[in-house]
């Protein structure tokens, strides 16, 4: 028992240590930084793609990838906004049908890549078009705002509230988390996604239904989509046919920072969590630092890498032997 | 004669853990010197201290009296080493001529690649070893053991110095080995190559080699001529006891039929296979590597199709269409390939072991985590594996324990039928024994065990019958008190 | 391992480069964020270049921000809430959206940041003051223009990257409206040209074979130089009018040779010098803040030699 504690936190003590060393150059450089202002808005701009990268660590550990979480959003925040928008079913039915949706869209994903067995990269590069398309139909282009009171009165929209000056939406956020982290590492369902990734030959002979386990993190990762376009839907009031773009990089970074293999087998929700931290606290830092915006991307490119390089050399006395 | 390569009080960590322990001896110019010992005895540690992977802790290593640092793998090609490891690292996109010639100056002419020399250079070398595939095929079609030739093959075209071969007969059938001995030996007699042989397979050793040199524990025992021991002196020094070989006689076979298959066909694969399997038994499929024996086990637990045929467990008529259906009907299988088909190496020990029994150490979905620490308990107990820790990474093991995990791994699931394919593939003798006893154990409490093996004396010995395949056919039926070598040879050669 | 430790010495490196030109700037007095929605193109770099400018000749801090992805929401907004936070003295930003930017408005506001708008409005989004073009005057100056040169008669289509985006059909209304001044003038339809230049002359390109009686395409935004093109190829000039938005280099080119009569410029940096002015004349003077016009810049072949491309 002891021992696997020693395990675990030398799992996520590259990303760790990472983080805390921006922290500290961070609350050097900037006076801003570490006030509690700052601090909450660090995490509240967590929250988006924090969402997502949870579903992004099980797809990714489970060997599979998707690329149209950023349309996949964008069409469920416009299917939401849509309905909320001219009234057609209350806004509580809203909330229920805009999940319904994003696991539909996650299903359409899984049973593309598990039954007609094309690679994830493919299905996801071809539904990231078909899905923003999707977006620009409900809008007609046009993004939805003003929303009537009936739905900005309802308590879907205490998604997006604040209480004592902290977003609500930082609270769902970190339940997900603890319950992605539950499912991953208390469930049969997690260590079925383990073992998928990791070989899914061994674990189809296991007597593991491989292409299910598979499906669920699409359907996981769609639902968390949904989830992600309500809590934004409700924080700003409005939903554009162009949000989320780019997301799907973010996700995967956040979730590689976190110390997962793009083979599949191995990652964290814990170490995700700390990565989309540190994606967040980067962006942050440079606008309090006023690097020029040209080079904001470059900056967080570094980091993915500087980052994974520590993590391997974290991890350089596993391989050997 | 002359010491080509001198190990001095060879000593290498791993952190805690002493893998070689002041080891030292000599193998001399143009002899095959073979290296014997359990799994974890340091025969993989030395084999990688000469191919420049590992550098020891202390002590040095001669090559042709002058003292090296072997530090990396490019400064051990150019001292003359050729290494063939027991995994094949082979590309197997690539096809067979451009894998032999992969990383030589003659796979190119110019800027352009010579296929003419190449597919010539490599319709020789496979004559040699009576290999009948073309150059151009796609090495991953080939099966297990032919891979395994071609590497072998790739390694004697270079004419090496010193050629180590480390388990390079695991996957081969005798006649294959045959070949590949003539080769070896005509490669000293012409070349003056020394071999440092790895195997676990003590009658190859007794065949091929020269001298001998005993490891255990990571410990020097002795260094023979081989024309001076036998075979029973080589076990006893290896595992410092005698392998009991009587408790194996005992039968546990019934009348119960457990498992009975009709009629079974798969392509070209095989064809009309029937038989049935008894409560208590342990049934031998016997046959060289491709006669199907493989593929029909994995028909059995539905992890290949079957095109027609039917199957019965305990009378009842079933049809199973996935490993799951299978485990439902109390079906286990220990694959082949241990790496590939078995284990998940991102994974613990424990998490390897619990993997087919996840409703024994969960309810409602959740993991239960102290009924899977005490069910792992139990588990390394009952079949005496070592480990560090239950949470270490499965590969921390050595080839004989990863395969007892494998094996708790589906008996932990409580089934009725067993199917194991090549159970003590690639694990030496002291864990080969363990493995018999413990499949003696499992049939004694009344499971059905149908086991593929090549290893005839494996079969002869634990086996109360043994079906014989040859090309996808039945051939034979061998009761276990007329079973001889030579009679499942004439079976599976079909002659 | 010699490899790795060289590789993380290199990254390290690259980030202490950018660390250093980050620091370069140090702070100020008064400090001002400046948030743009996109960054991907000269006409932004006209934005910060005016907003700049005003830093320097003021003395004062202005930081310049801008989404990476083009047009995000919701990176725009998460660069607003890290501005309130660190306590600006003021925000200029651009309210392109309908609603969405209420919440971070009122949020600033309560803290007393005044937040401006610039180059693009949304109607009740809570800025103090709005610096831009008065869109729909502009469309209306752009009609007036060519209608005249037309003599007042002729039939004309308007050609729109975005037919459903709110500052392109202002410019589009003040087009029909000085259209419906003159008996003669008749719309045939709008066509969607897209935001690609070589879609957008294929959509021109069918337009007028579908309408031989066109006698004018009128473009409202920075896709308009497409026109230009098509009329080039395929000769015809003298017989189609053409005008559009934004002072491109292709454009320019065009009222050069003669293709295109008109372009209407917003000049950027006017906008973005204006916007960083009124926040600091507000902060050190408690000047009121005021809408301003940056107007519309009329470029013709009379007038073009004297003007830079944006």
């Amino acid at each position: 028992m002891k021992e696997k504690r020693k395990k675990k936190q030398l799992g996520e003590l590259g990303v760790f240590a990472v983080m805390v060393i921006i922290f500290v150059i961070m609350s050097i450089a900037s006076p801003v930084f570490l006030k509690a202002n700052n601090l909450i808005n660090i995490v509240r701009q967590t929250v988006e793609i924090g969402i997502m990268a949870i579903g992004m660590t099980f797809l990714i550990i489970a060997g599979e990838l998707d690329l149209s979480i950023g349309s996949l959003f964008a069409t469920t925040a416009m299917f939401g906004g849509y309905l909320f928008k001219y009234e057609i079913v209350p806004p509580t039915a809203v909330f229920f049908l805009t999940l319904l949706l994003g696991i539909l869209m996650g299903c359409v994903n899984g049973l593309l890549v598990t039954r007609v067995k094309i690679p994830s990269f493919i299905v996801t590069l071809g539904t990231m078009k078909i899905y923003r398309s999707f977006a620009y139909a409900i809008g007609d282009g046009q993004s939805i705002g003003q929303f009537p009171e009936s739905a900005s009165k309802s308590w879907v929209w205490s998604l997006g509230a604040k209480i004592n000056g902290i977003p609500v939406q930082i609270f769902v956020m970190l339940a997900l988390f603890i319950i992605a982290h539950i499912l991953l590492k208390k469930t049969t369902y997690g260590y079925q996604v383990y073992a998928t990734g990791g070989n899914p030959r061994a674990a189809h002979l296991s007597g593991i239904n491989i292409k299910n386990v598979r499906l669920i993190a699409f359907a996981i990762m769609g639902f968390l989509c949904a989830v992600a376009a309500l809590v934004s839907t409700a924080y700003l009031g409005t939903v554009t046919t162009t949000s989320g773009a780019g997301r799907e990089m973010d996700a995967i970074a956040a979730v590689i920072l976190g110390g997962a293999a793009l083979s599949g087998g191995r990652g964290t929700i814990l170490g995700t969590f700390l990565g989309a931290i540190i994606m967040a606290t980067v962006k942050n830092g440079m606008v309090l630092l006023s690097v020029p915006v040209f080079w904001q991307d470059g900056f967080i490119g570094v980091v993915v890498i500087l980052a994974v390089l520590v993590d391997t050399l974290f991890h350089k006395n596993d391989s050997e032997r | 004669m002359a010491a080509v390569i001198e190990f001095k009080n060879i000593t290498k960590r791993f952190g805690g853990t002493v893998a070689l322990n002041d080891v030292s001896f000599s193998i001399e110019k143009g002899e095959i010197h073979c290296l014997c010992g359990e799994n974890g005895a340091g025969k993989s540690t030395l084999i990688n201290l000469c191919g420049g992977v590992f550098t020891p802790t202390e002590g040095q290593i001669l090559v042709n009296g002058r003292e090296e640092n072997i530090n990396t793998i490019r400064k051990s090609e150019k001292l003359g080493f050729s290494i063939v490891h027991q995994e094949v690292p082979l590309c197997l996109n690539m096809s067979v001529a451009h894998n032999i010639f992969l990383g030589s100056a003659e796979a190119t002419k110019g800027w352009f690649l010579n296929e003419k020399h190449m597919s010539e250079k490599t319709r020789e070398l496979l004559d040699m070893f009576r290999l009948h595939v073309e150059p151009t095929t796609l090495l991953g079609s080939l099966s297990i053991a032919e891979q395994s030739i071609v590497q072998i093959a790739k390694a004697v075209y270079f004419k090496p110095d010193i050629l180590i071969l480390d388990e390079p007969t695991a996957a081969l059938t005798n006649d294959q080995r045959e070949v590949m001995f003539e080769v070896v030996r005509k490669l000293v007699k012409e070349h003056g190559t020394t071999v440092l042989y790895v195997s676990h397979r003590l009658e190859e050793v007794m065949m091929l080699g020269d001298r001998l040199t005993v490891l255990k524990d990571g410990k020097y025992v002795t260094t023979r001529n081989v024309s001076d021991v036998t075979m029973d002196e080589i076990v006893t020094l290896m595992v410092g006891r005698k392998i009991e070989k009587t408790e194996w006689d005992r039968s546990y076979v019934t009348n119960e039929e457990l498992l009975t298959v009709k009629n079974l066909c798969n392509g070209k694969k095989f064809q009309n296979i029937s038989f049935s399997l008894h409560r208590g038994e342990i049934l031998g499929l016997a046959g060289f590597v491709g006669a199907g024996r493989t593929e029909v086990l994995s028909s059995i637990f539905g992890a290949d199709k079957l095109d027609s045929g039917e199957v019965y467990v305990k009378g009842e008529r079933v049809n199973i269409r996935s490993p799951k259906d299978a485990i439902r009907k109390k079906i286990s299988m220990i694959p082949e390939n241990r790496r590939d088909d078995g284990l998940v190496t991102s994974m613990s020990i424990r998490q390897n072991a619990q993997l087919a029994v996840m409703d024994r150490i969960s309810s409602k979905g959740f993991l239960s985590e102290s009924k899977s620490v005490s069910l792992m308990e139990e588990m390394i107990n009952k079949y005496s594996i070592k480990v560090g820790g239950m949470n270490d990474m499965i590969l921390t093991l050595s080839g004989g324990n990863q395969q007892k995990v494998v094996i708790a791994k589906w008996i932990g699931n409580d089934p009725e039928i067993l199917l194991c394919d090549e159970p003590t593939r690639g694990i030496d003798v002291g864990a080969k024994s363990e493995v018999y006893t413990i499949l003696k154990d499992i049939a004694s409490h009344g499971i059905g065990i149908l086991m593929v093996s090549s290893e005839l004396p494996e079969l002869i010995n634990l086996c109360d019958r043994i079906i014989v395949m040859h090309e996808g056919r039945i051939t034979g039926e061998i009761m276990r008190e007329e079973a001889t070598e030579e009679l499942i040879t004439r079976y599976a050669a079909a002659i | 391992m010699k490899k790795r430790i060289m590789a993380l010495v290199l990254a390290g490196a690259m980030a202490l480069s950018m660390g250093v030109t980050a620091f370069a700037e140090e702070a100020d007095d008064i400090s001002i964020a400046f948030v743009m929605h996109a960054q991907n193109g000269s006409f932004y770099t006209k934005l910060s270049d005016g907003a700049e400018a005003a830093a320097a000749d003021l003395g004062i801090t202005v930081n310049v921000s801008a989404p990476n992805t083009a047009s995000s929401l919701q990176d725009q907004i998460s660069l607003l809430e890290t501005a309130v936070a660190s306590d600006v003295d003021g925000i200029a930003t651009v309210t392109w959206d309908l609603s969405g930017f209420n919440g971070i408005i009122a949020e600033a506001a309560e803290k007393g940041i005044p937040v401006i708008g610039f180059n693009q409005d949304a109607e009740g989004c809570g800025t103090v003051a709005f610096v831009g073009q008065a869109y729909e005057e502009a469309g209306y100056s752009l009609g007036k223009y060519m209608f005249d040169l037309m003599g007042g008669e002729g039939k004309y289509i308007i050609a729109s990257c975005g037919p459903t985006d709110s500052a392109l059909i202002a410019r589009e209304a003040g087009i029909d409206r000085a259209a419906a001044e003159y008996d003669g003038v008749e719309k045939l339809e709008t066509i969607d040209i897209g935001t690609d230049l070589t879609n957008a002359y294929g959509v021109i390109e069918n337009a007028l074979l579908a309408h031989p009686d066109c006698t004018a395409v009128l473009g409202v935004d920075v896709f308009s130089e497409a026109i230009g093109n098509v009329i080039e190829d395929q000769g015809l000039e003298g017989q189609v009018y053409a005008a559009g938005f934004d002072l491109t280099e292709g454009m320019l080119g065009h009222i050069k040779n003669g293709s295109v009569q008109l372009t209407v410029g917003q000049n950027p940096f006017l906008q973005g010098y204006y916007s960083v002015l009124e926040l600091y004349l507000n902060k050190k003077y408690g000047s009121d803040f005021l809408n301003i016009d940056t107007g519309a810049q009329m470029v013709t072949s009379e007038n073009v030699d004297t003007v830079q491309p944006e």
